[in-house]
């Protein structure tokens, strides 16, 4: 009996009750931005107020904006702590934002920090800052909707919106993708569009059209950890196909120089195949899909028609492969597609011998690309007359 | 038939002179005010003395004097001479063999067995000169009309349910049973309240084995007296600390049909419409007599919400602690902002907070069945309405806590069927505090600890968790999902019953003939 009492207080003595915390404590960080100084690091953390997404919108804002400086990331970490009565609490982090300068130095250190013992969920997406600091993304209010849980976080609705150009990868991937040496890291752009400095004012969200905005429309290339450069709209989209990561991709190209052709995929099949005695890749792009625009006069009853618009796409996709396929050899001299992976896949051994020559191997692989488009969906009007 | 009561070496012998046997009866009863006698000279041989006794409201008296009296003070002087060859014969024989037309008479021989009958509502005759007695089975006691089963409700199926007298409960069995192999073995359990006690089972499908621990350990119960089948229960329960009902009880006389056919035992305890059950297994306490007066697929699923209750009512309060305190990473995080909002304003701890709740509850709970039938409506009010209504405005509890103390209210009610529902309460604060302090790792070896613990049980020395620990194939067709009735051609084999095929074959008929 007398081992059960005592085995019973151990449940009031030794608890882990230090590990304790009372939720109304928390102040939940649901995004940081990460910029270089010349002490360190500044980190930038935007904290919800859960007020404001519960429903009582009284005069505050949705979130604020606390900053810490410090010569490793974590001691930066550390200094939020001084600045709020809350417990800075980071597992319900959406976003990390690196600024180009220190993503070009390398994001290891932001890697380490985040995955090593701080409680962050790896579902986090990182973004590079374009053209603006890490602390100024964090710093715009975005009008959202008015439903709790899009205007939760200013952040995490940039990649909700962003179409054929997004991409999904938690910390895990990005952490394999900068080891991996037969593939390298992608990840969203962010920047901001219209007054910068209006992004922080309260005016910001409650104009209809806000002076400043997001905006994610393109991909930051990395060559293991470090940043090498940007992929516009167009090279992003390109990409994607390549890689097959969204679900729907958008072709328009313009016949004669006025008439728009909209193409919509919404099956994609790329094949990579490389012969490195020749040192040529053989790309095999096949999309099938529904026409979107169609300005052009032509009688689409006629399936021969049909195969004409399609090579006028096919064109242009080709186009605009061997343009990202370009930049991704000679300008950016990173493996963007994975094609050393592919490699492995096929032959193990091989890959084992040019292993750690694929980075001065890669660039001077020549692409060959073929296209084939298929329209299998001209839409309920089939002729405009 | 009376096995506890009829076997002690000195009973005291009956007397010869009738006066002093009447005397020492009203002595030793106290000559209390329901104690008939009637004395009267029997017009045979030599106007004989004799008494006929009984307990005024336990017997039938209008069937006592048709049967008894009027026979011996008025027919029988009128038959004599008639019958000349029963002159030799002794009043006394006469009255047994010939005279007193009641079915179930027997001799007694000294005083314990005169008031072990007399107080069980028998009439006694005792004749001048004799040291036996005659006693007569004539119970006319007021007993309860069978109404519906108040505690394990169906919506199908029969409506009657037992009574608490053992009697018209045997009545029921057999009337649902009419098979020659039904057996009642009667008992005796309480020095002083004396009270009956039948095992049931069918011989020939029962494995003997579960008869015989019944009746040792009812054998083996020394206590003054029971008051219903819960006390009787809980005394023959295999031996360990657990708040899990190892035996079961039911009032559903088709319920007890049905385990009886299965290959169990059942206890009828008179007094009580409960009957107990044994062996009971765990899947049982989720069984519910609805399920099997349902389409399969239908009832399976009933039964897996039982299932799911079961685990809401145990585990919801602890996970919310546990999750608000140490997890905050694990809720989602709208939901998490919605909690910091609400709670915001509260000044406890969410422990404390719970514990208002489910303790709040459980006095309700308390109330509502304590409480006198009349003043049903002004409790609800009070307890539902104003109290849920203002702990939160008073920023006593948030909203949430109150979802999860009302969630797991409700399905305490599903459970509520079976003796489950109490253990399910237990367990509950248990796995508060364990979560409270230890968080998900203290719930998670709660978890193991319980699983463990269920499994260290028995009920009539068989496994309490079988069909899954041991595990059976078999038996599953009545474990989480039930099986239709045509599929279901052999007997639980856990209980290994003598039979094993519900359907009895021709092979087996012959044997049976042989």
């Amino acid at each position: 009996m007398k081992k059960v009492i005592l085995f019973c207080a151990c449940f009031f003595i030794l608890t882990g009750c230090g590990n304790k915390i009372e939720i109304p404590s928390l102040g939940i960080v649901s995004g940081i931005g990460i910029d270089k100084t010349e002490k360190g690091f500044l980190i930038t953390a935007q904290i919800v107020n859960p007020d404001y997404v519960a429903g009582n919108k009284t005069n505050k804002l949705p979130v604020f904006v606390i900053q810490g400086e410090g010569e490793s990331i974590f001691q930066a970490y550390r200094m939020l702590n001084t600045l709020t009565t809350k417990v800075v609490f980071l597992p319900h982090l959406d976003v990390m934002v690196v600024s180009e300068e220190l993503a070009k130095e390398g994001i290891n250190d932001i890697l380490d920090f985040a995955l090593r013992n701080v409680k962050i969920r790896p579902d986090v997406n990182i973004l590079v800052a374009k053209d603006v600091t890490a602390a100024d993304v964090m710093q715009v209010l975005d009008a959202g909707t008015t439903i709790p849980d899009q205007e939760l976080n200013t952040i995490s609705g940039i990649c909700a919106s962003c179409e054929s150009v997004k991409l999904s990868k938690n910390l895990y991937d990005v952490a394999n993708l900068i080891q991996k040496k037969g593939a390298n890291l992608v990840v969203n752009a962010v920047t901001i569009t219209g007054d910068v400095a209006m992004g922080a004012e309260e005016k910001n969200i409650e104009l209809i059209n806000s002076p400043a905005k997001l905006e994610t429309k393109e991909l930051a290339a990395f060559n293991e950890d470090k940043f090498v450069g940007f992929l516009n709209y167009q090279e992003s989209k390109a990409y994607n196909i390549m890689n097959g990561e969204s679900r729907k991709y958008v072709i328009s190209t313009k016949v004669e120089d006025k008439y728009l052709i909209t193409f919509e995929a919404r099956k994609n099949k790329v094949e990579i195949k490389t012969d490195l005695d020749q040192k040529k890749i053989t790309v095999n792009c096949e999309l099938t899909g529904a026409l979107m625009d169609m300005t052009y006069p032509i009688d689409l009853e006629d399936p021969l028609n049909i195969k004409k618009v399609a090579t006028y796409l096919e064109e242009q996709l080709k186009k605009e492969l061997i343009e990202i396929t370009t930049k991704s050899t000679d300008e950016l001299k990173t493996d963007l597609f994975s094609v050393g992976d592919k490699i492995y896949h096929e032959d193990p051994k091989k890959w084992k011998e040019i292993e750690s020559d694929w980075k001065t191997i890669y660039p001077e692989l020549t692409y060959d690309i073929t296209v084939k488009v298929t329209i299998n969906d001209v839409g309920d009007i089939t002729n405009l007359k | 038939m009376n096995e506890a009561g009829s076997h002690e070496p000195q009973a005291p012998k009956l007397n010869k002179e009738l006066k002093k046997n009447i005397q020492a009866i009203q002595e030793t009863l106290g000559n209390p005010s329901d104690l008939m006698i009637r004395e009267f000279k029997c017009h045979n041989n030599n106007n004989i003395s004799c008494a006929v006794i009984g307990i005024d409201g336990l017997v039938d008296s209008n069937q006592a004097e048709d049967f008894i009296i009027k026979i011996m003070m008025v027919d029988m002087p009128l038959l004599e001479g008639q019958g000349d060859s029963k002159q030799e014969e002794t009043t006394f024989n006469l009255l047994y063999q010939f005279r007193l037309s009641m079915i179930d008479t027997k001799i007694g021989q000294n005083f314990d067995d005169l008031y072990s009958n007399l107080l069980s509502g028998h009439i006694i005759v005792l004749v001048d000169g004799e040291q036996q007695l005659l006693m007569m089975d004539c119970k006319g006691y007021m007993i309860r009309s069978t109404g519906e089963p108040t505690t394990d409700n169906s919506i199908r199926g029969p409506k009657d349910c037992f009574v608490e007298n053992l009697r018209t409960n045997t009545a029921m069995l057999r009337k649902r049973i009419k098979d020659k192999r039904l057996r009642f073995d009667s008992y005796i359990v309480g020095e002083v309240t004396q009270t009956d006690v039948a095992i049931v089972y069918i011989d020939g499908i029962v494995n003997p084995e579960f008869v015989k621990t019944a009746k040792e350990r009812i054998q083996n119960v020394k206590i003054d007296g029971i008051c219903d089948s819960s006390q009787l229960l809980m005394l023959i329960e295999d031996k360990f600390t657990t708040f899990f009902p190892r035996l079961l009880s039911n009032e559903r006389p088709d319920k007890i049909t049905a385990e009886l056919l299965e290959g169990r035992v059942a206890i009828i305890v008179d007094g009580s419409p409960f009957v107990i059950i044994g062996p009971a297994s765990f899947n049982m306490l989720f069984q519910a007599v609805d399920d099997y007066y349902s389409r399969p697929v239908i009832a399976s699923f009933q039964r897996l919400i039982r299932y799911l209750a079961f685990i809401i009512v145990i585990l919801t309060p602890a996970l919310y602690i546990a999750l608000s305190t140490y997890h905050q990473e694990m809720i989602p995080t709208v939901l998490l902002l919605t909690i910091i909002n609400q709670r915001s304003a509260n000044p406890f701890p969410t422990l404390i907070e719970t514990l208002i709740i489910v303790i709040l509850f459980e006095i309700l709970r308390e109330a509502a069945v304590r409480k006198p039938k009349g003043i049903g409506d002004s409790m609800t009010i009070v307890g539902s309405l104003i109290i849920g209504q203002t702990i939160v405005q008073a920023g006593l509890v948030s909203y949430i806590v109150v979802i999860i103390g009302a969630l797991t209210a409700v399905c305490t009610f599903v459970i509520s069927g079976s003796r489950l529902y109490n253990s399910a309460r237990i367990l509950s604060l248990i796995f508060i505090v364990v979560g409270a302090s230890f968080g998900l790792f203290g719930i998670m070896v709660g978890c193991l600890l319980l699983i463990l613990h269920l499994c260290s049980l028995s009920s009539f020395n068989q496994a309490y968790m079988a069909p899954v620990a041991p595990f059976n194939l078999h038996d599953q067709e009545d474990q989480f999902v039930i099986f239709p009735l045509s599929w279901m051609k052999k007997r639980p084999k856990m209980l290994n019953p003598q039979n094993v095929i519900r359907e009895i074959d021709e092979s087996q008929l012959q044997e049976e003939q042989q």
